[in-house]
């Protein structure tokens, strides 16, 4: 096991505790997020969705590697690949059914924090470009290619989320 | 099926969707929703909305059949 992995090995658990605290820290706020019933239906419809398309992308690159013997990631980078491409189907059903905000939230510092996760790993990525860090490792994708994996994952949700507030603020007036 | 009876009712009271949406406890989306007919409130949503409006459940939520 090199280094990397155990790093991000033992860097995961930290950022799980790390999102715990800081759901635990939201509950106790006055603003704490509350979904309506209609909204809440439809996250449930997305879990549903992300699960799904987790489940066939796991099964999917199982059947790849055993039974054609394809691998285009390592354990770790094609796991993360599994939950970013789950958490993505997540998001962008969600915006798309109105059920990503609650309905006391307001969108911009969604807007800002999913800006900022796009422009950190982006600037991560470049870096190891410019360290010449390689994001390939016995032709298998490697955690240094995570960083353009998330972006890849965010830019649609990103995507989604500014085209369905410009949609919702041409036709909010005329409904 | 659309519910014109609600959004009827909505406008005679000068409500926006917005401000039936805060009163009742929802996002606005969700009124739009249930306005255009593609989505069916719970009775308990349905007795919130009768309540602002001042409408009954009939009035509002009920369907003959055609």
């Amino acid at each position: 096991m090199s280094f990397d992995h155990l790093l991000v090995i033992l860097l995961f658990p930290v950022a799980i505790a790390f999102g715990v605290a800081f759901f635990l820290l939201l509950q106790r706020r006055a603003s704490y997020r509350e979904y309506d019933e209609r909204q809440r239906l439809a996250r449930g419809k997305a879990y549903q969705a992300a699960f799904w398309t987790l489940a066939a992308y796991s099964l999917f690159s199982a059947l790849m590697n055993d039974v054609a013997d394809i691998q285009w990631a390592d354990v770790t980078t094609g796991t993360f690949m599994g939950l970013f491409l789950a958490i993505a189907v997540f998001a962008i059903i969600c915006i798309i059914t109105d059920s990503f905000f609650s309905f006391k939230d307001r969108p911009s510092p969604y807007f800002t924090l999913l800006l900022i996760i796009i422009v950190a790993n982006l600037l991560i990525f470049f870096l190891n470009l410019a360290d010449g860090t390689p994001m390939v490792t016995d032709g298998l994708l490697n955690i240094h290619s995570l960083n353009v994996l998330a972006v890849a994952a965010f830019i649609p949700i990103y995507a989604t989320l500014v085209a369905k507030h410009l949609y919702d603020k041409k036709h909010a007036e005329t409904e | 099926m659309k519910n014109l009876r609600l959004k009827a009712a909505r406008a005679a009271l000068d409500m926006s969707q917005q401000d039936l949406a805060e009163a009742v406890g929802v996002s606005r989306q969700t009124i739009n929703a249930i306005e255009k007919g593609d989505y069916n409130p719970t009775i308990r949503l349905c007795i919130a909305i009768c309540r602002v409006l001042g409408k009954t459940l009939d009035e509002l939520f009920w369907e003959e059949e055609a």
